[in-house]
C-alpha cells in the first residue's frame, strides 16, 4: 500500500497549531492575572524558546524527506518477515 | 517577595499596604514537574532502545523513523505545555494580607479563577499545620483562618513557614482592630473638645 507522508507531516503540523492556542491561553493568564515581573517572564521565555527550538529541531532532522514521494508501508515481522535478524 | 507594593490588584483600596505575599512551596509544583518528566525519560529510554536492539530507526527515510520523530516530538512538545500550564497554575495562586484584608487568589485550571477576600477584623482564629514527611522536611503546611463570615474557614495548602506566616495574621489582626478601637475614640475625643456635653459611646 503506498501513500504520500505528507498527511503526517499535516498531523504533526495541525498538533502544533493545537499547541500554539492552548500556550497562547496560558500566556494570556499570565499577563492578565499574574503580576509581569521577572519570574513570569524567564518562564515564558524559557518555554517559548523550547517549544520553538523542539520544532525546528524536529523540521531540520526531517529536512532532507522529500514528503511528496509516495512510501510502501513495511510493518516488521508481517510484512517481510524482518525484525530483530 | 521584594517590592510587595509594586504589586497591583484589582480593588487595591487607598493606603492598603500589602504586608506579606504567599505563593504555595515549590515542592508543590516539583512533584507535578517530575511525573511529567519521567514521560520525557521513558520516551529517551524507548528511542535508546529501538536504537540498540532494533533496525526500526535505521533507515533515516522510513516511515517508522518519520513516525517516531514526528510522535516524540509533539510528545515532548505537550510535556513541555504541560509544565508550563502547571507552572501558571502554581504562580497565580497566591494569598495578599495586606493592613486591611486578606485576599486569596486561586486559579482552577484555565477560565476558572476564585478571588476571595477577607477583612482582618473578621478573623476568629489562625492555625497552622504541618503534616507529613515532604511538608517537615521541607518546612511548608495549611494555614486555616477561622472567621465569622459565611465562609467560616480560609484556608491556604502548601504554604512556606506557616506558623510564621499565621502569627503575622494576628498580628495584623490585632494591629487593625486595635486602630478600629482607637480611631473612633480619637474622632470622639476631638469632637467632643468642640461639644463638651455629649457622652462617649464605644463601638458595637
Amino acid at each position: 500500500m503506498e501513500f504520500s507522508p505528507f498527511i503526517f507531516l499535516i498531523a504533526y503540523l495541525i498538533g502544533v497549531i493545537i499547541l500554539v492556542l492552548l500556550a497562547l491561553i496560558n500566556i494570556y493568564h499570565i499577563i492578565r492575572f499574574g503580576f509581569l515581573r521577572a519570574p513570569s517572564l524567564v518562564a515564558t521565555f524559557v518555554f517559548v524558546i523550547l517549544i520553538v527550538g523542539i520544532v525546528l529541531a524536529t523540521l531540520q532532522i526531517l529536512n532532507h524527506i522529500d514528503w511528496q514521494q509516495p512510501m510502501e508501508i513495511t510493518i516488521p515481522f508481517i510484512n517481510n518477515n524482518e525484525g530483530f535478524e | 517577595m521584594k517590592d510587595l507594593n509594586k504589586i497591583h490588584f484589582p480593588g487595591k483600596e487607598p493606603g492598603e499596604i500589602i504586608e506579606m505575599a504567599l505563593r504555595r512551596h515549590g515542592v508543590a509544583i516539583a512533584k507535578k514537574i517530575s511525573g511529567l518528566l519521567i514521560g520525557v525519560i521513558l520516551l529517551a529510554v524507548v528511542y535508546i532502545l529501538l536504537r540498540n536492539f532494533t533496525e526500526w530507526l535505521d533507515d533515516d527515510e522510513g516511515l517508522f523513523f518519520i513516525l517516531f520523530i514526528l510522535g516524540g516530538s509533539l510528545f515532548v512538545l505537550f510535556i513541555i505545555l504541560f509544565i508550563f500550564h502547571a507552572w501558571v497554575d502554581y504562580y497565580l495562586d497566591i494569598w495578599l494580607i495586606t493592613n486591611q484584608r486578606i485576599v486569596a487568589t486561586e486559579q482552577k485550571g484555565l477560565f476558572n479563577r476564585v478571588v476571595s477576600e477577607l477583612r482582618l477584623d473578621r478573623i476568629q482564629d489562625v492555625s497552622s499545620e504541618v503534616k507529613g514527611f515532604f511538608p517537615t522536611l521541607f518546612k511548608y503546611g495549611s494555614i486555616h483562618v477561622q472567621t465569622a463570615s459565611e465562609q467560616d474557614k480560609f484556608w491556604f495548602d502548601d504554604v512556606p513557614q506557616p506558623e510564621l506566616a499565621s502569627r503575622k495574621i494576628l498580628e495584623l489582626h490585632e494591629r487593625y482592630i486595635s486602630i478600629d478601637r482607637i480611631q473612633p475614640r480619637l474622632q470622639h475625643d476631638q469632637h467632643q473638645h468642640m461639644t463638651s456635653d455629649q457622652d462617649y459611646h464605644p463601638p458595637r
